[in-house]
């Protein structure tokens, strides 16, 4: 199989304890490795062919690997990490299945498998569609129209489309760039301006990990003062170098004297597994909501309490207008 | 349609019995119509809620709910149409 | 390349710019509407189709003329394509009745009742930089409790390439001092009352006609709306030429 390639292991029924060995046993073994869910994990697998050898035979490995740690899986290899995953868990324990075309292997499922709101099945049943292939052959643009983004990912899913990135539980590394310059820098433009290059290097080193930072740690070194230390938290975590410049310049427009700059080191404090958008294809609004919920703690963290809130009617016909809603903060 | 959290204080300016101008954060408001009036009583088995609310429209296009506090006797702007 | 390999590509690419980064050749169109917050009014006609996301839109006019009525309708369309928004009220003078009224989903709603300008526009920054959010809208409030919308220039670099639509209500502070060299200066959709509505010599509502960015709405191209009661969610009109069309036919 050539191209991208995902290989799901599906543990029915793990123990939090089963759970972590075989995360362990699959980082051991595995580049790239993420969590679906309790007992269920997305590989990817693609170009690592000549490292780890064909798909299947990896697959083989991995199987036994886990029985050693005590759990009969079962594997999927599929182009896309959704339909790895649904054929996962039709395979019996032990087993190992794979399909190269994703989308007729989805088809004859029964909408229940797609990932979703009951409203808009029940919608789709009304209009005689049962199964994915139904929904996958409608044309997307109508799809789009009829019930909006969340649905034409799902739909996007069910044509066996978007490889995804794989969330990435990798085990934290150091991640640290120093630079140092020759001639002193005196402008705070100047210095955003040279910390590009330092900042390309974070972001290569942690998409190669598949993470995105959270906290940030800039140390400045300086002639004829203490160096300047610089702590930034990233909210929502990024990982583009333009998200992180742009927050380091902020936190450097906060400091009305930089001094003369002639080195610096960067390090990502703390970081989390990256989320693409595209994570939205297995809970469809939840990255959103997630990043929105992050920021709004964000805010509440900067801004204090009472300032971050979400309205709720309790009494509509309330005579005095003021008892007609309740505030209450925004935590989740 | 605004709901201030909390109300502005606001005073009532009357001229021979009719309500010529209101005053807001140090800006007076000629009125030129009040558009409806009503009272709102609640929690009388409690201390009580007593207002009288007017809607006013004003000379420079304000739309505005005011009410008078009939226990205190002080006057609060607490909504505007937008 | 077979179409998955090309989804990937895709996907790698959108994950590195942003989503619709690429326009798929023959979908472009479509590209730019499912970018677009259209409310289903004629404001869209206005508006050229709704905000855009990465892209600044203020409604400005005077006050109690309908720009929080017709703001609400533009959070609606939001939050209709499964989006959240994020509302800036430094005033504190949202009411969530209201915003119901008008077709604001309340869970999706996240009010930020910061009090000064500098925390507004951290607010929005943090918003718009956010990739949680559809809209950022900042109420600057009425003349007599709000903040400057000039205050809110720091917001704009954080505009462009955020996944929301920032939206500025701000009133329009007409025979009062007007900074000569204002520091914010936005595509506008300017605001007007049209009339007031009597009924037994008592006013009822009023019609108001929204105009897009300066220069480009003739006043035949105008929205048109009506507020038919007090407390009422604005209604759609339509746009002043098609009225009058319809009047002289």
């Amino acid at each position: 199989m050539t191209g991208p390639v995902t290989l799901a292991v599906v543990a029915r029924d793990a123990s939090a304890p089963l759970h972590e060995r075989l995360l362990a046993t699959l980082r051991g073994a595995l580049p790239r490795v993420g969590v679906l869910a309790p007992g269920a994990f997305a590989c990817d697998l693609a170009g690592t062919d000549r490292l780890l050898g064909a798909p299947p035979v990896v697959a083989r490995r991995i199987l036994a690997r886990c029985e050693r740690a005590g759990a009969f899986v079962s594997i999927g290899i599929a182009p896309a990490p959704f339909v790895a995953r649904v054929l996962a868990e039709r395979t019996p324990p032990g087993e190992l299945r794979a399909v190269s075309d994703g989308q007729s292997y989805l088809a004859p499922l029964s909408l229940d498998t797609m990932p979703l709101e009951e409203k808009v099945r029940d919608e789709l049943a009304l209009l005689g569609l049962r199964t994915i292939g139904d929904f996958a052959a409608l044309p997307r643009a109508a799809v789009f129209d009829r019930f909006g983004s969340a649905v034409a990912r799902a739909h996007a899913l069910a044509r066996g489309e978007y490889g995804d990135l794989v969330r990435a539980d990798a085990p934290p590394r150091r991640i640290l760039v120093r630079r140092v310059w020759d001639d002193a820098i005196v402008s705070r433009e100047q210095l955003v301006f040279a910390l590009r290059g330092a900042v390309d290097e974070v972001e290569a080193l942690l998409a190669t990990d598949g993470l995105a930072a959270l906290r940030l740690d800039l140390r400045l070194v300086r002639e004829g003062a203490a160096p300047l230390r610089i702590d930034r938290t990233i909210l929502p975590p990024a990982r583009e170098s333009a998200a992180l410049l742009r927050s380091l310049r902020w936190a450097l427009e906060e400091r009305d004297d930089l001094g003369h700059v002639t080195g610096c080191a960067l390090g990502v404090v703390e970081a989390e597994p990256a989320r693409g958008r595209q994570i939205g294809l297995f809970a469809p609004d939840g990255a959103r909501w997630e990043e929105a919920i992050a920021t709004a703690r964000y805010l509440r963290a900067k801004l204090g309490e009472g300032v971050v809130l979400r309205p709720r009617v309790v009494d509509a016909e309330a005579r005095l207008p003021e008892r007609a809603t309740e505030w209450v903060e925004v935590t989740r | 349609m605004r709901l201030f959290a909390e109300p502005l204080p606001a005073r009532l300016v009357w001229d021979e019995g009719d309500l010529v101008g209101l005053l807001v954060a140090g800006q007076r408001h000629t009125v030129v119509e009040t558009m409806r009036r009503w009272r709102v009583e609640a929690d009388w088995w409690k201390d009580g809620v007593a207002r009288d609310y007017l809607t006013l429209r004003t000379a420079d296009g304000l739309v505005c709910d005011v009410y008078g506090d009939r226990r205190t006797g002080a006057w609060w702007l607490q909504r505007v149409m937008d | 390349m077979g179409s998955t390999g090309l989804a990937r590509a895709i996907a790698r690419i959108e994950g590195r710019y942003g989503m619709h980064a690429l326009a798929r050749g023959g979908a472009s169109e479509r590209h730019r509407d499912e970018l677009a917050l259209p409310t289903g009014t004629s404001l869209d006609l206005v508006t050229g189709g709704g905000l855009a996301a990465g892209e600044p839109l203020a409604f400005v006019g005077p006050a109690s003329v309908g720009k929080l009525s017709l703001a609400f309708r533009v959070v609606a369309a939001a939050q209709r394509t499964g989006g959240m928004v994020a509302w800036i009220d430094p005033s504190a003078s949202l009411d969530p009745l209201a915003a119901v009224r008008s077709g604001v989903d309340l869970e999706r709603l996240v009010v930020v009742r910061a009090r000064s300008a500098g925390a507004a526009a951290l607010a929005a920054s943090a918003s718009l930089r956010s990739e949680g959010f559809r809209l950022v809208v900042v109420d600057t409030g009425p003349a007599f409790a709000g903040i400057g919308s000039d205050e809110l220039a720091p917001v704009l670099p954080s505009v462009r390439g955020s996944p929301a639509a920032l939206l500025v209500v701000s009133e329009d502070r007409r025979g009062g001092y007007a900074p000569s060299n204002p520091r914010l200066v936005l595509p506008t959709c300017t605001f007007e009352r049209v009339s007031w509505e009597r009924r037994f010599e008592r006013t009822v509502g009023w019609t108001f006609e929204v105009g897009g960015p300066r220069g480009h709405s003739p006043l035949d191209k105008r929205a048109l709306f009506a507020v038919p009661a007090l407390g009422a969610a604005a209604t759609d009109l339509g746009r002043r030429a098609g009225l009058a069309e319809a009047a002289a036919s």
